[in-house]
């Protein structure tokens, strides 16, 4: 896999060139803005890692620009700087992604991953959060070494909580997610499901908020 | 305060006052002269053709006041009294002819004498009389004084009013300006005497952006030549040869709080360099606080503290949301952190009054005693020396705080249990922003 690098840090582009090199990716490195409308227009990379703080260039124009003139590439950026107003023009202009430095080598490559696996159109059906993994074709869920094909209601439960992972789900937007119109809910339904995927997959796969809800985890332990 | 209303009236009323006084003394001046001269005369005029008189002196009409009546007295050449129109005053005899002032048992009385030889004619009247005219004079010129000065505070008020609205209209557009707004105030319908007042304003407004400008530069260069060196040390760390895994470990995680520390000093200059969002937006409490708690669950999970919710209502509050959220993610942060393993952190929202309520609870040491005073210290640490933080979570809360018109207090516990009582009072109407 070729990786474009577009990082004016000396230090930070020859680590992390070693670093992905010894993933096994071939990188190719620049670190001014000229040469990196070059490499961009090549348009030979499957992921391009671009730094916003160039010498003579503003990362997002060159974004910009590159995505004007057809760049198909997924493209992750990397950041010193900070605030939502950044992330939300990265996003706009046709990033992928987001990572402010400093960030450690596991979290970049997994995001990595999560852009090329999302780009080829894989994420369009699997659902990934933590450590779980959620196919919605086959039903299956695999969670710390463990796959389980799951019956309806316990995989629309995971689906609902996957879908926004992070975040807590009450007890009323899971019934509400599972559950049809008019159809009789009994009051503990929803801790029944949770407590036979929990016995299947352990606690950690479904965490329990007392007294708001309960949530997928978002990070890996 | 200087009011110029009051000034103007006060110079008003001071003005017409001396119009009036001087007014008076004029009336009263002038008066007092011509009466004298009338009354002159006719006395001269009573002494020189009076005759005997009637035998008898007939009482004075009614409506006829005594004390302005004349006295007249009439001697023969033999000094005998012929005629004594008040014979109760005995005004005596002069010997100089024409007009005497004298005074006759504590009144002054203006005498007219003539004398042809074989009688001696007396006229005489009270001087009080003419005094009495010509203040009577006085007071009907001060009179329509007396109406015009509080017809003047009506005027003036009024038109001073109409002119000072124009500027209430002014104050109404600098209230409703938001802070970054960065366009001049039109000068259009602003009275001339004003204008420098509003051009002082622009040329404010317009430095005081560009050094705004400036500080978000510095902080913008800032954050990125400090993480860059950070993320240096973490690649570089990351890119070792496996073995010493614990050093790579402790490395990374001296990292970590290098980099939140950085984060937390750039969010502190950022709260004290940028003025507060001027509009609020209607923010929904519930779902932004679970929002803050579902960021800590996996935390406290791991920590091995069970984090909860134990009261929940609907709430709106008129602010900045990220702000909101930041001061919250500090205080549960900061709950979780000092919560020892097996412990518990709960979480409330209510209504109180007129106000919203968020308490965090937690069940970790507490305040020190005799910290109370400084846990909102920029860098003070209330915590043991293994407890990580950056000792700028709760500045950073009190100064969002601060801003938002929100009360924070953070206490121990007042049930009698150990631990942290974090109150977030929010005000629950629409923020009335001081102008």
């Amino acid at each position: 896999m070729r990786v474009l690098l577009i990082e004016d840090d000396p230090m930070i582009g020859q680590g992390l060139s070693k670093a992905l090199a010894a993933e096994g990716m071939s990188i190719d490195w620049v670190r001014n803005g000229a040469d990196a409308s070059g490499a961009l227009a090549d348009g030979e990379h499957s992921i391009i890692l671009l730094d916003l703080g160039l010498p003579d260039a503003e990362g997002f124009d060159l974004l910009k620009t590159a995505r004007l003139n057809g760049l198909n590439a997924p493209v992750l950026v990397i950041t010193a700087r900070d605030g939502l107003d950044d992330r939300v023009s990265g996003l706009d202009l046709g990033a992928d992604d987001y990572l402010v430095k400093p960030f450690e080598l596991r979290e970049l490559l997994a995001r990595m991953r999560a852009i090329l696996r999302r780009r080829q159109g894989r994420a369009n059906s699997r659902i990934v959060s933590g450590e779980s993994e959620l196919d919605p074709e086959t039903h299956e869920l695999s969670h710390g070494g463990m796959v389980q094909v799951l019956p309806a209601r316990e995989y629309a439960l995971m689906h609902a909580l996957m879908e926004r992972s992070g975040r807590i789900l009450s007890r009323a937007q899971i019934e509400e997610r599972i559950y049809g119109w008019g159809e009789e809910v009994e009051s503990n339904a929803v801790d029944v499901l949770i407590h036979s995927i929990r016995r299947k997959f352990g606690k950690g796969v479904i965490l329990n908020v007392r007294g708001a809800g309960w949530m997928s985890p978002r990070l890996r332990s | 305060m200087i009011s110029l209303r009051r000034a103007a009236l006060l110079w008003m009323t001071l003005l017409l006052a001396v119009v009036g006084a001087v007014a008076v003394l004029i009336s009263y001046r002038s008066t007092l002269t011509e009466a004298s001269e009338f009354l002159d005369g006719q006395q001269r005029q009573i002494a020189l053709n009076a005759g005997e008189g009637l035998r008898k002196n007939m009482p004075p009409p009614v409506d006829q006041d005594r004390e302005d009546e004349f006295s007249v007295t009439i001697w023969d050449a033999a000094g005998h009294t012929i005629h004594d129109s008040m014979p109760d005053v005995r005004i005596p005899r002069q010997s100089r002819q024409g007009f005497t002032d004298i005074s006759v048992s504590g009144q002054r009385w203006r005498v007219y004498t003539a004398t042809d030889g074989f009688k001696t004619v007396q006229v005489a009247q009270r001087g009080a009389v003419r005094e009495e005219l010509a203040r009577a004079a006085a007071i009907d010129a001060a009179f329509p004084l007396l109406i015009v000065i509080p017809l003047s505070w009506l005027v003036v008020g009024w038109a001073m009013n109409r002119m000072l609205g124009r500027l209430d209209a002014l104050a109404r557009e600098l209230a409703e300006r938001s802070a970054s707004a960065d366009k001049p105030i039109p000068l259009d319908g602003i009275p001339s005497e004003v204008v420098p007042l509003v051009k002082g304003m622009n040329s404010l407004i317009t430095r005081l952006r560009s050094a705004f400008e400036l500080q978000k530069r510095f902080l913008a260069d800032a954050a990125h030549e400090l993480r860059t060196p950070l993320a240096v040390i973490q690649i570089q760390t990351d890119g070792l040869a496996s073995g010493d895994d614990e050093r790579k470990a402790a490395i990374t995680d001296g990292v970590r709080r290098a980099s939140g520390l950085v984060n937390q000093l750039l969010r502190l200059a950022r709260l004290d360099d940028s003025p507060p969002a001027h509009s609020s937006e209607a923010v929904e409490v519930a779902p932004l606080l679970l929002g803050c708690v579902a960021d800590y669950v996996e935390i406290a999970e791991r920590m091995g503290v069970d984090i909860g919710v134990i009261e929940q209502s609907q709430a709106i509050f008129y602010g900045s949301a990220a702000e909101l959220r930041v001061l919250l993610e500090n205080l549960i942060d900061n709950a979780v952190r000092y919560t020892p393993r097996g412990g518990t952190v709960d979480i409330s929202l209510r209504r109180e009054g007129e106000q919203t309520v968020i308490e965090i609870i937690d069940s970790g040491p507490g305040v020190p005693p005799g910290a109370e005073g400084q846990i909102f210290d920029r860098f003070f640490r209330g915590a043991p020396a293994d407890i990580e933080g950056t000792g700028l979570g709760l500045a950073i809360a009190r100064r969002i705080a601060e801003r938002n018109a929100i009360g924070v207090t953070v206490a121990n516990r007042a049930d009698g249990q150990r631990g942290v009582l974090a109150r977030v009072e929010l005000p629950w109407t629409v923020r009335r922003m001081a102008s």
